[in-house]
């Protein structure tokens, strides 16, 4: 079957979640597009069937967890094949994983840990990205995760890797702000900074979520458990990049307590809003600029 | 300085028992120590897989207790980290894991219950499968005169235990205490279920004689539908073998056939 999907400009997307299941045909929300976690949709059964019901009424986008693209050994192989699999049913809007590892030899840890921020890394990163990239027959993008910890021996930093990464690839990123405010107040460092140094030009989407503190021996520690509305600081965050980056994909995540679908879809809304209030302070984008589309 | 690949090993130990020293020093200490900030990676490997296990094993979970399956929950996550990234997929070993702890001696069931939940739940995850016709079945049987093997879908499963554990199960999700269950452990019933997907993808527990069980078994072990039915009629004359092959095509669980090649047959008979 042909579909034609194209994400309605200046409309966010929301991820998809089990506990929305009878809303989303109840409600039919207008929202942008779809975004679901790979791993939850690799089997058989009812979910991959919703699924392929809602790609005629969303674009969506697969968002994977657990290819590890920065171990040290090369993708699973098994892994790989099942989303390849999905992406070919799917044939998505986008496809997008993180910049992390999960496996150590045949061990999985249902995470995304934080990698050593290295020339080697990188080499190791880029070798996996290509894997992946050539095996779907695809670009896909990545994502900067939230970090609780760096390393002594890391001499890059996140947006330079990120960077270099695009260049040597030609994958995009997934610039998640969330994660990128979670980073900087955890690890040390400007999370408005850490924007301006990455090339913009490479993002092809932006995640939003909330978090949550947490007491760490008397220092304050963030936790991005996708549990809450949007913080004030991320929104901040998002108006500085939807300047430079007006067209991108925007999503909002909400992984833990998840609320009705209605909540969901008005934080979607808030990012609507904010990102119409930023277009219309600044001078009109050329056309061609436009939006994302892709026939299959 | 650890290598890039050590980095990796090290983080591997300090989620699944304790960073070493040298490790502690390759991370960035400051406002926060090392030790607390690897912390966070570690809990919340075991909080969500131990979640996880609660959504697969809800029956058991209740039989046991929730504080007891917790924490073997905990131990178990702990001893055998996921094999799979799906989430969905971890918890293949925890039944024999709880069948081997003591505490439970004296409930061998609740390890049998553990051990349907997962049939349960991996058939609920299993691949799709386009299914066989019933009538291309019956012109293929015919043609081979029953020498035709079958091969279920991948969501179909064939679980046999010595308790009741069907019964158990509903009853301890419905909500009744060690008393509810007491007489479904006494009367000592065993199970034997054909465990599938209905169209809308939610899972069918039949309960099965012994007859069309041990046919289900032979065709799962890949003898022919001939030798399946010969086994059934032995169990129960006139056993109505060709409805439970009616069945199996309607259901859609059947994903295959092929002939047995005409030089195997006279060995098949011999079996």
């Amino acid at each position: 079957m042909h579909l034609k999907h194209i994400i309605p400009p200046l409309s966010s997307g929301i991820g998809y979640r089990a506990p929305h299941r009878e809303a989303m045909h109840e409600l039919r929300p207008a929202v942008g597009f779809l975004e679901v976690h790979a791993e939850n949709f690799m089997g058989g059964g009812r979910r991959r069937a919703d699924l392929l019901v809602l790609r005629h009424d969303w674009p969506i986008s697969v968002h994977g967890v657990g290819l590890s693209l920065g171990s040290a050994e090369r993708p699973d192989e098994d892994h790989l094949s099942r989303l390849a699999s999905l992406v070919a049913d799917l044939d998505p809007i986008l496809v997008s994983e993180h910049l992390s590892f999960s496996r150590v030899g045949n061990e999985h840890f249902n995470d995304l840990l934080p990698l050593p921020m290295t020339p080697l890394m990188l080499r190791v990163i880029c070798r996996n990205v290509d894997i992946v990239q050539q095996r779907l027959g695809r670009r896909i993008l990545i994502e900067n995760p939230s970090r609780y910890l760096s390393y002594t021996c890391s001499t890059l930093s996140e947006p330079e890797l990120l960077n270099e990464l695009v260049q040597r690839t030609g994958c995009g990123v997934l610039l998640d702000l969330n994660n990128v405010y979670v980073t900087c107040e955890n690890v040390g460092g400007d999370a408005f900074a850490w924007c301006d140094s990455l090339n913009m030009k490479s993002v092809g989407e932006i995640h939003l979520a909330g978090h949550t503190r947490v007491d760490a021996g008397g220092e304050t520690l963030l936790i991005d458990d996708h549990g809450s509305t949007v913080a004030e600081p991320v929104w901040q965050l998002f108006d500085h990049v939807i300047r430079e980056r007006p067209m991108a994909p925007v999503l909002v995540e909400w992984d833990s307590r998840i609320p009705e679908l209605p909540a969901l879809v008005a934080e979607a809304r808030k990012a609507d809003k904010r990102r119409a209030r930023m277009l219309a302070d600044r001078p009109p984008i050329a056309a061609g600029g436009g939006h994302l589309a892709y026939v299959s | 300085m650890l290598t890039f690949l050590e980095i990796q090993r090290e983080m591997r130990e300090a989620i699944l028992a304790a960073p070493s020293r040298e490790f502690l020093d390759a991370v960035v200490s400051d406002r926060i120590p090392a030790r607390r900030r690897l912390n966070v990676y570690r809990n919340h490997f075991r909080d969500s897989l131990t979640q996880g296990l609660a959504e697969v094993f809800p029956a058991t979970r209740k039989l046991v207790g929730d504080r007891y399956f917790d924490a073997m929950a905990g131990f178990y996550v702990a001893a055998h980290p996921p094999r799979d990234a799906r989430i969905c997929r971890y918890g293949h070993d925890f039944p024999r894991f709880l069948s081997a702890r003591e505490e439970l001696e004296d409930s061998p069931y609740a390890s049998e219950v553990a051990r349907l939940e997962w049939a349960l739940a991996e058939l609920r995850d299993a691949p799709d499968a386009p299914d066989i016709d019933w009538n291309e079945f019956e012109r293929t049987s015919q043609r081979l005169a029953g020498a035709i093997r079958l091969r279920f879908a991948p969501s179909v499963v064939l679980f046999d235990s010595d308790w009741p554990v069907h019964e158990i199960r509903a009853r301890t999700l419905a909500g009744s205490g060690a008393d509810g269950v007491a007489p479904l452990v006494a009367s000592g019933n065993p199970t034997l279920l054909l465990l599938h997907r209905d169209p809308d993808g939610d899972a069918c527990e039949l309960a099965m004689d012994e007859a069309g069980f041990a046919a289900l078994r032979l065709l799962r072990a890949g003898r022919s539908v001939n030798q399946a039915s010969r086994a059934a009629l032995a169990r129960i004359p006139g056993y109505p073998i060709s409805d439970l092959f009616q069945f199996l095509f309607q259901a859609g669980l059947v994903a295959g056939l092929s002939p047995i090649p005409a030089s195997h047959r006279d060995i098949a008979k011999e079996i």
